[in-house]
C-alpha cells in the first residue's frame, strides 16, 4: 500500500472502459486486462487453485 | 501434490528437444504400427460409421475402392457400414492424417523418427488440390491418383531419401519448418516455402536415384504445383515431436488435438492417452465462390496438431496475408498470436516470428489456462462441405470448442488434487 | 433467363489468393452479379472455374495472369458486367478489408499474467466487472500484490471479508465493493474530481461524500493528496472496518499528510471507537466527519463534523494553521444568512422536491431540511417509517436518490445519465401541490459530460407547465479544471433562473429555507 501512495497509481483496469481513459487523459500509466467470465464453474476454479498451492 | 509449473516446464523441454527427421518411408500395412488388413485410419478422436461426417465417409469409401474391397461407392458404403471394417484414429498408431485422414493398408506413407528420444511418426502423401481423398471425394479420378501416387510418386520419393539417409542427410523438417516461417508460411494454410525447401534438399537425390526422367518430371511437376505438400511432413514432425512430451504426471500440457469432422478431441500429458471430446466447430470462414455457410462441414483433421506443436494458427503473426481472411489487418494478425501466449506453457527456442522481434511462437498448450482465461486455441484451417466428394469450401480461422478443455480440466482436477 | 460471362484476362499480374476470393466478395454484393470469381490461371483454377459455370473455351491464361470471371443473370447484361468489371480492378488497386493500421489496434492482453507482463510495475486494479465475479478478479489481483478499488457492487458481504482479510494480510488495500471514488497523488479515478493536491488526505466510506469534500477544499484553496474510499460496508458491524482503519494508520503514518478527514454515514460504533482511537493517537489534526452522527465535542485536536462542508471548512482551516472550531462557526453564521436569502427569492406555497444522484449528497440533504421541515419521505429514508412506497411517486416534502438499485438496474448511473431525472423534474411540476425542487450536479471524470443541459431541458418544460410557481435549487459538486468545468455547468442553470449554491448543505438549506411553513 505504500508504495501506490509513495509512487501514484499504476493501473490495471478491469471492467469498464472509461475510468482506463481517464486515467490515461490525467498521464497516469493503465493498461487494460481484457477481462471475460472464466469458462470454468467457481467449483472447478477453486478445485484448480488449491492443486496450485492455493489455500 | 504435484509440482504443475515443473511438470509443464519438463514436459515443454522434452517437446523442444525432439528432433524429427524424415527416415524413410513405406507401405502402411508394413510400416505403421498396429496397422491391419480391413482396418482404416482417420482423423480425430475415435469414431463410428454411424456418427461419421461426409467427408469421411466418402474419404472411407474411397480408400475401400482403393483396396479392392470394394467395386463402386454403394458396395464401399455397405462394407464400412457392415462393421467388416475396422476404425481407428490415426493417433492410435502414431499417425496423423489431414482432413479425413483417412489412411488405408496398401498406402505409402513417411517414417519420421524423432531423434532426440527414438520415437516413430507416420502419415501419407499429401494427395494435392481437387478431387481428392481427404476431401471426401471417392469418384475414378480420386482413385486412379492415389495409384498414380502409390506407383510413381512413392518409389521416386522413397528411394531419393533412403539415398539422402545413406548418406547422413535425413530431411531435417523441423529446420524447415523454421525457415519457412522466416518466409511467410505459418505451416497450417500456408506451406509454399516448406514445400519449396523440402523439394530442393530432396532433389540431388532425386535425381540421383531417379533414372526415368519422364517420370522425374512427373514428381517434380506434382510437388511444383501442390503448395501444401509440405503440411503432411511438418504434421508427422509435429507428432513426433509431442509424443515425446506425453505421459509426464501431473503436467496440463496438451498433446493432442484433433477432429474428425464431427467431434472434437485433445489428450494431456499428465492425463494419458485419455480423449476428451466435444462436437467439433463450425467453421465460419472465407468461402470459396458458389459456397455458402450451410454447405460447411464441422472442422476435421489432424492438422491441429501444427497449433499444438506451436505453429499454424500460433505463428500467425508469420504470416499477416492469411489474416485477411476475416478482414482484419497484419497488427490483427499479430494480436491473435500474443493472444496465445496467454494460453501456452512457453515460447518455442526454435520457431520464432519475425515481426514479434523474432519472438518464439507460443508452445505447449495449457489445459488450466484455458478453462481460467476462457482463451481457447485459434486454428488456421481448409473447412470442407459436408458432402462426400463436394471437396473445399473455404478457408480461414476457427476456435476451438471449450467444453472438451473444460472435461479434462475437470479430470487433471479429480486426478491431482490430493484430498 | 439465359446467363451471360464476363471473363477479363489481365496479363502478368498476381495477386495472393485471400485478396482475390475479397474481392469477389464483394463484386457478389453487386447487384446482379450472380457468380464472381477472381482466379490466377492454373489448371485446378481452369477445374473451379468450370465448376463455377463458365465456359473457358479460348481462354488461354497461364498461371502468372489473372482471370476475372463474371456472370450475370440480369436483362442488360452488358452494362451489369461493365460496371461490375471496373469495380473489380477498382478493389484490386486497393482491396477491400484493408484497414489503416492504426494504433488503437494495440493487443489487449486476456489474462492477468499477460496484463502485469506489459506492465510489470503495476500497483493498482480498478475492478469493475459484475458483482458475482468481481471478488474472485479481486482476489487474483491481490494475490499478484496489486492494491484493488472495486467499484463493483453486488459483491457478498463474506465475500468483500474474505478479500479484505488476504489484502489486510499483504498490506494491500482493498477499496469497495461499491466504491466510486478514489484519488491517488492527485490522480481522480472512477466518478472524481480534477483538484490540486495538498496537505489534506481523506479516508471515505461514501463515494459522494468523498467528492463533495474533494472539491470544497479546493474551493477554499486547500488540496488533497490522496482520496481513499472504502465502500459503505466497510465500517458497519460485519466488516468491522478492516480496510478504514488500515487507510486511517498509513495516512497518519505518512509524512506527506498533514491533515486526515474520516467521512461517510455513522459506522458501527465499535468501529468509530476505533477510528476515534487511532486519530486521537496519531499526533495529526484530524477532523471526523459522520454524517447526522451524534455531536460529541471536539477534543485532543480531533473536531467531530456532522456534514460534508463543514467537515471541509474545518480540515481546510486545520491545514492553514487556524482554528477549525472557529471556521466551524464563521461557516454556519453564513448559513443562517441563507435565511435572508430565502425571503428576498421569495417562499413558495408548498412541498420540497429532492432529485439526486449522488447517495451521500441525498442523505445528507434530508439531515439538513429535516431539522427546517420535519421528517422527509425518501426511497432511502432517515426514518424508516417514511419510505416511498413506490419510489416514482413523491409524497409531501420527499428526496430522492436515483442512484439507488430499483432506478439503476440496466441502466447506467444517474450520475452519467441525466434522463431520468430530468423528466422527473417535469412530473414533479406538474404536481401544483410542489413548490421547490432541489438537485445535484455531479461533475468530474466518469460522469456525464454535460449534465446541466439535460437537467436544463426538463427545467425547462417544468417552467412551461408550472411558470414561477416552483423554486429551482442546485448544487455542483465540481470544479472548472474538471471535464465539464463547473463555472459553465453553474451559468447554464443559472440563465434558467436556478438558485445555484456553493455547496449541497447550502443548497438543501435554502430549498427547505424556500418552503412557506405555516406558523
Amino acid at each position: 500500500m505504500k508504495k501506490l501512495l509513495k509512487e501514484g497509481p499504476k493501473v490495471v483496469n478491469i471492467g469498464v472502459e472509461q475510468f482506463y481513459l481517464d486515467v490515461k487523459t490525467q498521464k497516469a500509466e493503465a493498461i487494460v486486462w481484457d477481462w471475460k467470465p472464466p469458462a470454468a464453474s467457481a467449483d472447478l476454479l477453486a478445485r484448480l487453485k488449491r492443486i496450485k498451492g492455493g489455500n | 501434490m504435484i509440482d504443475l509449473e515443473k511438470a509443464n516446464q519438463e514436459a515443454l523441454s522434452r517437446l523442444l528437444a525432439a528432433q524429427p527427421l524424415i527416415v524413410g518411408m513405406g507401405i502402411a500395412k508394413e510400416t505403421v504400427p498396429g496397422m491391419k488388413d480391413k482396418m482404416l485410419l482417420h482423423a480425430g478422436p475415435p469414431l463410428t460409421w454411424e456418427t461419421a461426417s461426409g467427408p469421411i465417409r466418402g474419404g472411407v469409401m474411397a480408400a475401400c475402392m482403393y483396396e479392392g474391397w470394394a467395386k463402386t461407392p454403394e458396395e464401399a458404403e455397405k462394407l464400412a457400414a457392415s462393421g467388416a471394417i475396422a476404425f481407428d484414429p490415426c493417433h492410435h498408431h502414431h499417425a496423423v492424417g489431414p482432413m479425413a485422414g483417412i489412411m488405408s493398408p496398401s498406402m505409402p506413407v513417411f517414417v519420421l523418427e524423432n531423434r532426440t528420444h527414438g520415437n516413430k511418426a507416420y502419415v501419407t502423401m499429401n494427395e494435392g488440390l481437387g478431387k481428392v481423398l481427404r476431401m471426401g471425394a471417392f469418384g475414378p479420378e480420386v482413385i486412379e491418383h492415389l495409384q498414380w501416387m502409390e506407383k510413381t510418386l512413392y518409389p521416386v520419393l522413397k528411394a531419393a531419401i533412403e539415398h539422402a539417409v545413406k548418406k547422413g542427410e535425413e530431411p531435417d523438417v523441423k529446420n524447415m519448418i523454421a525457415q519457412a516461417l522466416h518466409m511467410g508460411d505459418e505451416l497450417h494454410n500456408r506451406n509454399k516455402a516448406g514445400t519449396s525447401l523440402f523439394l530442393r534438399t530432396l532433389a540431388p537425390h532425386m535425381v540421383e536415384t531417379c533414372t526415368n526422367s519422364a517420370q522425374l518430371a512427373e514428381v517434380f511437376r506434382f510437388i511444383d504445383k501442390t503448395d501444401h505438400f509440405f503440411l503432411n511432413i511438418a504434421m508427422a514432425a509435429g507428432k513426433a515431436s509431442l509424443e515425446a512430451a506425453a505421459g509426464i504426471e501431473g503436467s496440463s500440457m496438451l498433446t493432442v488435438m484433433a477432429r474428425n469432422g464431427t467431434e472434437f478431441g485433445l489428450q494431456v500429458s499428465g492425463l494419458g492417452d485419455r480423449w476428451f471430446t466435444c462436437e467439433a466447430a463450425l467453421p465460419d470462414v472465407l468461402l470459396f465462390p458458389g459456397f455458402t455457410r450451410e454447405d460447411t462441414n464441422r472442422d476435421i483433421g489432424d492438422s491441429a496438431i501444427m497449433e499444438t506443436y506451436g505453429v499454424g494458427g500460433f505463428a500467425l503473426a508469420a504470416a499477416p496475408a492469411i489474416v485477411q481472411f476475416i478482414g482484419g489487418t497484419p497488427k490483427d494478425a499479430a494480436n491473435y498470436t500474443l493472444e496465445m501466449y496467454e494460453i501456452t506453457a512457453g515460447e518455442n527456442s526454435m520457431f520464432t516470428i519475425p515481426a514479434l522481434n523474432f519472438r518464439g511462437t507460443p508452445t505447449g498448450i495449457d489445459v488450466l489456462k484455458v478453462v481460467e482465461t476462457g482463451i481457447t486455441p485459434v486454428l488456421d484451417t481448409g473447412a470442407a462441405h459436408k458432402e462426400p466428394g463436394k471437396g473445399q469450401v473455404g478457408a480461414g480461422i476457427v476456435r476451438m470448442p471449450m467444453d472438451a478443455f473444460l472435461k479434462a480440466a475437470e479430470a487433471f482436477a479429480d486426478k491431482y488434487l490430493s484430498e | 433467363m439465359a446467363s451471360s460471362q464476363r471473363l477479363e484476362i489481365i496479363r502478368r499480374t498476381y495477386y495472393d489468393s485471400v485478396t482475390l476470393m475479397l474481392v469477389a466478395k464483394e463484386l457478389l454484393k453487386l447487384e446482379g452479379i450472380s457468380v464472381a470469381t477472381l482466379n490466377m490461371g492454373t489448371e485446378a483454377n481452369y477445374k473451379i472455374m468450370g465448376a463455377g459455370g463458365f465456359d473457358l473455351t479460348g481462354v488461354d491464361a497461364t498461371p502468372n495472369d489473372l482471370v476475372v470471371a463474371l456472370m450475370t443473370d440480369a436483362p442488360e447484361a452488358e452494362k451489369v458486367l461493365d460496371d461490375a468489371l471496373a469495380k473489380a480492378k477498382e478493389y484490386l488497386a486497393n482491396p477491400p478489408g484493408r484497414k489503416k493500421d492504426s494504433g488503437d489496434n494495440d493487443y489487449r492482453p486476456k489474462s492477468l499474467d499477460g496484463a502485469l507482463s506489459l506492465l510489470p510495475e503495476a500497483n493498482l486494479a480498478i475492478v469493475s466487472v459484475a458483482g458475482r465475479y468481481a471478488g474472485e478478479v479481486a482476489l487474483q489481483c491481490i494475490e499478484k500484490g496489486l492494491n484493488v478499488m472495486l467499484y463493483s457492487d453486488n459483491v457478498t458481504v463474506e465475500k468483500e471479508i474474505e478479500v479484505k482479510k488476504a489484502a489486510a494480510a499483504k498490506g494491500l488495500l482493498v477499496m469497495g465493493p461499491d466504491c466510486g471514488t478514489i484519488i491517488i497523488r492527485g490522480v481522480a479515478m472512477g466518478m472524481a474530481n480534477a483538484c490540486p493536491t495538498g496537505p489534506v488526505s481523506i479516508v471515505a466510506a461514501a463515494g459522494t461524500g468523498l467528492q463533495e469534500v474533494h472539491v470544497q477544499l479546493a474551493r477554499r484553496g486547500v488540496g488533497v493528496l490522496h482520496g481513499i474510499g472504502t465502500g459503505g460496508r466497510d465500517v458497519k458491524k460485519e466488516v468491522g472496518g478492516i480496510m478504514c482503519l488500515q487507510a486511517v494508520d498509513a495516512l497518519l503514518a505518512d509524512d506527506e499528510v498533514k491533515v486526515l478527514a474520516v467521512l461517510g454515514k455513522p459506522p458501527a460504533s465499535e468501529v468509530e471507537r476505533k477510528i476515534l482511537d487511532a486519530v486521537k493517537a496519531g499526533g495529526k489534526p484530524a477532523v471526523l466527519g459522520f454524517i447526522g452522527g451524534e455531536a460529541k465535542g471536539d477534543a485532543d485536536g480531533v473536531f467531530i463534523c456532522r456534514e460534508l462542508e463543514e467537515t471541509a471548512a474545518v480540515a481546510a482551516a486545520l491545514a492553514n494553521g487556524q482554528d477549525g472550531a472557529a471556521a466551524r462557526d464563521a461557516l454556519y453564521a453564513e448559513y443562517d444568512a441563507l435565511k435572508q436569502q430565502a425571503e428576498k427569492i421569495g417562499k413558495r406555497k408548498g412541498y420540497l422536491r429532492g432529485l439526486y444522484s449522488g447517495g451521500t449528497l441525498c442523505y445528507e440533504g434530508q439531515l439538513v431540511a429535516r431539522e427546517i421541515l420535519g421528517p422527509i419521505w425518501s426511497n432511502t429514508p432517515l426514518d424508516a417509517s417514511k419510505k416511498l412506497a413506490d419510489s416514482l411517486k413523491s409524497v409531501e416534502h420527499a428526496m430522492v436518490d436515483y442512484g439507488e438499485d430499483e432506478f439503476t438496474q440496466g441502466r447506467l448511473h444517474p450520475m452519467i445519465d441525466v434522463s431520468l431525472r430530468a423528466d422527473r423534474i417535469l412530473e414533479e411540476a406538474k404536481d401544483p401541490g410542489v413548490g421547490v425542487v432541489l438537485l445535484d450536479v455531479v461533475l468530474g471524470y466518469g460522469c456525464n459530460d454535460d449534465p446541466a443541459t439535460g437537467l436544463a431541458e426538463g427545467i425547462r418544460k417544468a417552467r412551461k407547465v408550472a411558470g414561477d410557481r416552483i423554486a429551482f435549487v442546485a448544487s455542483i459538486c465540481g470544479v472548472d479544471t474538471d471535464p465539464q468545468n463547473a463555472s459553465r455547468q453553474r451559468e447554464i442553470l443559472e440563465e434558467l433562473g436556478v438558485h445555484v449554491c456553493g455547496s449541497n448543505a447550502r443548497a438543501a438549506r435554502l430549498a427547505a429555507m424556500l418552503v412557506e411553513v405555516a406558523e
